[in-house]
């Protein structure tokens, strides 16, 4: 209820007390529901942060450990990518010659990942527990790459190797799309603390 | 300035430390206890129910995500309003402009007031919203909240010389608006 004060508009404080007197307003609905149920979401989104980043930099590591201890062998990529061509060693050379396709296929891809990752943008936790999936089953097949000397196993890992980076990229490609269309949905055209008239 | 702000409520013991732990309970005790304040300022200060709105809610949220960071060396009201006040100005700065909307459609808890406070209410809220944005948010930061102009020109991101001259601006203008109703009224 207004409490209205004495009618002088000349007085400084007039116009503070008649503002003052106005009332309060409450709000037309209550959203209380609704902002527990977005506090809720956030902060299960922040949780599985929590756990696929620990899972992504032991994922990691474990690839780096595997790469050191394993000698390199001749014929297969290393770990970290796909090395050149391997030499044919007598067996069909349509074989090898759709090996080496797939080794350079491998490491376009990788290459692309690699820049995609340059300007890497934030990502949900179940997209990066599904990167950590991703490579891990690299790892796995890099490790089977060293091991194998068979030509008809070897095509299929790398065939393997390349739909894994093939979806890594769909992915990483996917997030920054979003990313995008994030930004200019909130419009960060101004500077957070310049008044515009 | 005089009377305390509309923001200077009390929390039962322990809320704000539930409030930190994440714990939804404390969550909507401070929501409860705040909601119509935080609405009050942001429907003054934009001057549009719908962002009012949604500047409650954001502020809640940010509220209740941030509470760790309340070190306590202050009253949390204060840190809450400035969350709110922050929200606002973020608001209008984004919205530049927005249609004009009435009133009318607010709910004011005004049922005991007389029918001549009734019309005043809604003659100087008619008046307020005539105002341009910043000036509005300046004059109602400045006698209501109680911000000084250092205060006011932080906020907005500009010099005190422009929150001196949108407060003599908005209260010209603010005076000239009301004066016929405070010629008339008993």
């Amino acid at each position: 209820m207004i409490d209205r004060p004495h009618h002088d508009p000349d007085q400084p404080a007039y116009l503070g007390a008649l503002l003052r007197s106005l009332p309060q307003v409450s709000p037309p609905h209550d959203a209380f529901a609704l902002v527990a149920a977005r506090a809720r979401r956030r902060r299960m989104r922040r949780r599985a942060w929590y756990i696929a980043l620990p899972l992504a930099a032991a994922a990691s590591l474990a690839l780096v450990v595997m790469l050191v201890q394993r000698p390199p062998t001749a014929g297969t990529a290393t770990g970290s990518i796909a090395s050149a061509p391997s030499h044919p060693t007598g067996h069909s050379i349509d074989r090898e010659a759709r090996i080496a396709a797939l080794q350079v296929r491998s490491q376009r891809l990788e290459a692309w990942l690699r820049q995609l990752r340059a300007g890497s943008v934030m990502t949900t936790g179940q997209d990066l527990a599904t990167q950590v999936q991703l490579r891990d089953q690299l790892a796995a097949i890099d490790v089977q790459l060293g091991q194998s000397d068979d030509a008809s196993q070897r095509e299929s890992l790398w065939r393997q190797r390349v739909e894994r980076l093939r979806s890594l990229a769909t992915l990483q490609l996917a997030q920054g799309a979003l990313a995008d269309t994030s930004t200019s949905a909130h419009g960060h055209g101004h500077a957070a603390n310049t008044w515009i008239d | 300035m005089n009377s305390p702000s509309s923001f200077a409520k009390p929390l039962p013991e322990g809320t704000i430390e539930r409030l930190k732990r994440g714990d939804m309970h404390a969550f909507e005790q401070v929501y409860r206890t705040f909601e119509t304040p935080v609405y009050t300022l942001a429907l003054r200060l934009t001057g549009q129910p719908d962002a009012a709105a949604e500047v409650l809610q954001d502020t809640l949220l940010k509220a209740f995500e941030r509470a760790h960071q309340f070190r306590g060396d202050s009253p949390f009201w204060g840190w809450l309003r400035q969350m709110a006040v922050n929200e606002a100005l973020m608001r209008l700065r984004r919205d530049k402009r927005h249609a004009s909307e009435g009133y009318e459609d607010v709910y004011c808890d005004e049922s005991s007031a007389l029918p001549w406070q009734r019309m005043d209410v809604a003659l100087v809220e008619r008046a307020l919203q005539q105002l341009p944005d910043a000036t509005r948010a300046v004059l109602w930061l400045y006698h209501v909240e109680g911000y000084t102009h250092v205060e006011i020109a932080d906020q907005f991101g500009r010099s005190v010389s422009y929150s001196k001259s949108q407060l003599a601006r908005g209260t010209r203008r603010l005076r000239a608006l009301l004066e016929p109703a405070a010629e008339t009224s008993p």
